[in-house]
């Protein structure tokens, strides 16, 4: 389905393009409900901004084929060894999507996890010898908090969190239904009015997120911004000093998206839900009116400050 | 009638098959509280509209307790190639099924393996799916179907994830008829189905091929009717007492109405085909619209109206009840056409198709995270094999698994010039070694020996829930629930011990519910718990390193142990019954890994025995509380209700 015809999961579709702008931010981890649209909207989104489908990794993948191993079928067939790129290296520069992140088997995680915040992949083994491999992906996971949660390590790797709840808004919902339907009519015809003008809406919004990506390239962090991001994770007495530097990056994209040329303290506002909500002290994912309440204060402060 | 009934049920759910072969997204199928049998006839009819529909022969695969991760992706096998031999990854049909549709059979979901779970999980209302195995890289389109059975009350034991992926809910459509049936028919019927040579295959019915051929030229045509923002309205208008998590339930009954309307050749989805998907689907039965409210029409200059003059519409939210209703409404300017509403007939449909939101639930915490094997012994809980993975050491290697990841590389290996002079042997490398996979069995084990007659104003739930959250939920354990003296009993002079593989059974709770009988065959009961602790701790292949036996009784068994064994009581009661549970007591103490509790009711006779018993038993005594005595009305509407499903 294509990106523009999404409705509503607004904090989700910014989230996923803050991520894109600035790739340094790392990923991002979507958690919520079944059946909001997650994995429909990451595997959308991947078109637009790779062209191509996210590089999925499924909960059942085995680790040959996680981090690379044997053509298992030219061994068999021609008896030659032949290297067979992992999905990490396959995902190299683009998108590495995870259905079901927290069902994933703990040592694939730990594989991730080494390469993800290493940025190298290396194999030694069966044979293979892949030394201090450059990899660098945008994780995206989805998950259901019922069916459990992930390791604290986890979590931190992903740059951003975005809570997906089921929309309320009866007209939003009443569109929801109206776009899946049509999309699903006009799939098996020839005649897709609705879809083309969706495909070219999404080439405008990719072109659009490019001309951002080259905008953030000239942001810097100056002390202003620096300044509001500690405040911002003072206040939630983040540890270590991830959530500030994320927030940073993530203001600057924002900004960059909204085509502005430095960031302000309503950039850092908008998106400091996303860097912190799976940073709390206690490893709570919920953001409840308390966490609000603090945003809000700290927004005061900050207004006062200005005036 | 009784056959026109039936017949309309039936029809109704081949409808909905029909339907689901139309609408992809109409992937998955769950038939409450259906036999097996009538699972398989179900699924075969699917099988033939598919075949018509499709344009193709459908394939089918079963999954069930024991389908594996091979079972579901592939495997690799070995074939014979001239004077040798060859091995080929052979897929499996739920990655490579053709251009044929796959129609996945699940006879119970309540006991389907983790393996299968997950992938229908994935794959269920999915776009795409992936297998990243074992050096195999496949990505293609999910082109199947699944039917799944399941009886409403262990609804609770399956991940909501997992039903959530089944937008399609029915009944069967032979539970009523299964229901009227004498338990010596039901029986009979029972008995007949299990005979493998019954031949399920029934053909289609004309009607059936019929609307199965039109369901072909909407496919092949691929135009489908027109969704209508008063079918949007509609649909909506079905949900809004209570909200779902996530839309799926509404673009299932969207979509179902979608395919009801273009099976009947209507451009767009109308009002009633909304109305025809829900009743279908079984929802909110209670919520469909009065037959006919009576109107009583009142002129617009009326002077009981009074302004502004309200438009007459129709409102497009059902009403909650079938009550009568007078109302009164403002006479139109111009004449308007009410769309009909069908009047309900009763065709078996469920009365809440989504029973899981109610259902307690009686599953892990994370059912669909891979099991982790937590041991404080040096045996490790062996169940049966699920799979292989790459060996660490040499315990519980797997044969056949490590021979066939060595064939893999066979004629690499003979190529090799240090093994060119003898090319034909099989070589087996290091790190070829494959160990099982392994189900986790229960290594602990929780005997609840519970004396009924001894229950009365007694606060012992309190004093069990402590043992069955603590201790039994905590490791895990499997439960045995010895009932002594319950008035259900079906051999009143025996215990009975009913046996489950973790708290979380439902059996568990039917076993401690129960009333007072007139016997207390005690000696029987613990000569039970202690061949159950012997079983575990001794016996096969059980991994059960620690048992706990509790024992809530107050000593006064009244059936000697022989009478138990025998069955019959040919002798009036004596103090050698009372002898005989203390003797049995004694023998528990004997029982090595096994540790006692006794919880004492505090009776007020014989006082003592409970002690005396728990000296036998060598056993820790807990006290159970006597409820506090009866206070009035009004006090008693302010005390919390104590249920021990609540407490877990």
């Amino acid at each position: 389905m294509p990106y523009s015809m999404m409705v509503g999961q607004e904090d989700l579709k910014l989230a996923l393009e803050l991520a894109f702008i600035a790739p340094k931010i790392g990923g991002v981890l979507l958690s919520g409900d079944r059946g909001t649209g997650k994995s429909t909207l990451v595997r959308a989104f991947g078109v637009i901004a790779n062209q191509k489908q996210p590089i999925t990794l499924p909960i059942n993948a085995t680790e040959d084929r996680v981090v690379g191993g044997w053509d298992m079928q030219k061994i068999m067939r021609d008896s030659t060894f032949e290297r067979k790129e992992g999905l990490l290296e396959q995902a190299n520069k683009s998108i590495l999507y995870i259905d079901e992140v927290n069902l994933l088997d703990d040592r694939i995680v730990n594989i991730i996890l080494d390469v993800s915040s290493t940025g190298i992949l290396t194999v030694e083994q069966e044979g293979q010898d892949e030394k201090n491999k450059q990899i660098d992906f945008c994780l995206v996971g989805t998950m259901n908090p019922s069916e459990g949660g992930l390791r604290p390590q986890l979590l931190d790797r992903f740059g951003l969190m975005v809570e997906v709840v089921t929309e309320q808004d009866e007209k939003t919902r009443s569109q929801i239904l109206k776009n899946v339907l049509l999309y699903e009519s006009e799939r098996f015809v020839d005649s897709k009015p609705f879809t083309n003008t969706a495909r070219e809406k999404d080439r405008q919004k990719a072109s659009e997120l490019l001309k951002a990506r080259e905008l953030f390239k000239s942001h810097v962090v100056d002390d202003k911004l620096a300044s509001v991001c500690a405040k911002v994770a003072q206040a939630f007495n983040t540890e270590g000093h991830r959530a500030d530097y994320i927030m940073a990056l993530a203001a600057m994209a924002h900004a960059s998206l909204m085509d502005r040329k430095s960031p302000t303290a309503e950039d850092v506002l908008r998106v400091a839900r996303f860097a912190l909500q799976h940073r709390q002290r206690g490893g709570s994912l919920t953001w409840n009116e308390e966490r609000e309440l603090k945003v809000k204060k700290v927004k005061e402060e900050l207004n006062l400050s200005a005036a | 009638m009784e056959k026109m009934i039936q017949s309309g049920r039936e029809e109704d759910f081949s409808k909905v098959l029909v339907v689901a072969t139309i609408e992809s997204s109409l992937q998955g199928l769950l038939v409450i509280d259906t036999t097996e049998k009538d699972l398989l006839k179900f699924a075969d009819r699917w099988m033939q509209i598919l075949a018509i529909a499709r344009n193709a022969p459908c394939r089918k695969l079963t999954l069930n307790s024991a389908t594996t991760e091979d079972n579901l992706w592939g495997y690799f096998s070995i074939s014979r190639e001239g004077e040798g031999s060859r091995i080929d990854w052979k897929p499996s049909l739920l990655v490579q099924h053709g251009n044929n549709p796959l129609l996945v059979v699940i006879p119970d979901l309540a006991r389907l393996s983790l393996p299968a779970i997950r992938a229908c999980v994935t794959l269920l209302d999915s776009e795409c799916a992936t297998l990243q195995r074992n050096g195999i890289d496949r990505k293609w389109q999910p082109r199947f179907w699944c039917i799944a059975g399941c009886q409403s009350d262990r609804l609770g034991e399956v991940s909501p994830h997992l039903l959530d992926r089944f937008a399609l809910r029915c009944k069967s459509p032979y539970l009523q008829e299964l229901e009227k049936l004498s338990p010596i028919e039901r029986f009979q019927r029972c008995d007949r189905e299990l005979d493998p040579n019954l031949d399920i295959a029934v053909e289609l019915s004309e009607n059936l091929r019929e609307l199965a051929a039109r369901s072909q030229v909407i496919i092949a045509n691929g135009v489908r009717s027109v969704i209508s923002d008063e079918a949007i309205d509609r649909v909506q208008a079905y949900f809004t007492k209570k909200i779902p998590l996530g839309m799926r339930r509404l673009l299932t009954l969207a979509r179902l109405a979608r395919g009801l309307a273009s099976l009947d050749n209507e451009v767009s989805v109308s009002f009633s085909a909304v109305d025809r998907a829900a009743r279908l689907l079984g929802i909110s039965q209670d919520l469909v619209l009065p037959t006919q409210p009576i109107i009583r029409m009142v002129e617009p200059n009326s002077p009981n109206v009074s302004e502004p003059k309200p438009e007459p519409k129709i409102d497009p939210t059902p009403r909650l009840s079938n009550e009568e209703q007078i109302e009164q409404v403002v006479k139109p300017d111009k004449k308007q056409i009410f769309p009909t509403t069908e009047v309900e007939s009763d065709l078996g449909v469920l009365d809440n198709p989504y029973l899981e939101d109610d259902s307690p639930a009686m599953r892990e915490l994370e059912p669909l995270k891979l099991p982790m094997v937590s041991s404080r012994s040096p045996r490790v809980g062996f169940g049966h094999p699920i799979g292989t993975q790459p060996a660490t050491n040499l315990e519980d290697i797997s044969l056949f698994g490590t021979v066939m990841e060595a064939a893999k590389f066979q004629n690499y290996r003979n190529h090799l010039s240090r093994f060119n002079q003898d090319s034909s042997r099989f070589r087996i490398w290091l790190t070829d070694l494959r160990s099982y996979r392994r189900v986790p069995m229960p290594q602990y084990q929780l005997i609840c020996a519970i004396d009924f007659t001894c229950l009365q104003d007694r606060l012992w739930q309190d004093a069990l829930l402590t043992h069955l959250r603590d201790w039994a939920y905590v490791n895990r354990a499997s439960i045995a629930i010895i009932r002594i003296g319950a008035k259900d009993a079906v051999e009143p002079l025996r215990s009975q011990v009913v046996q489950a593989r973790n708290l979380l059974a439902p059996e568990v709770f039917k076993a401690l519910e129960g009333e007072a009988g007139v016997a207390t065959p005690l000696a029987h009961g613990l000569d039970l718990a202690g061949r159950t602790a012997r079983a575990s701790l001794q016996h096969g292949r059980s991994q059960v390193v620690r048992v706990r036996l509790v024992v809530l009784t107050d000593g006064r068994g009244n059936i000697p142990l022989q009478a138990s064994l025998d069955g019959v009581l040919d002798r009036p009661v004596s103090q050698d019954e009372i002898d005989d549970a203390l003797t049995a007591a004694r023998s528990l103490f004997e029982i090595p890994r096994l540790e006692i509790v006794l919880l004492d009711p505090q009776p007020q006779f014989y006082a003592e025995l409970p002690q005396r018993l728990a000296d036998e038993l060598g056993a820790v005594v807990e006290k159970v509380e006597i409820k506090p005595p009866f206070v009035g009305t009004e006090a008693m509407e302010t005390l919390e209700p104590i249920s021990l499903g609540e407490g877990l």
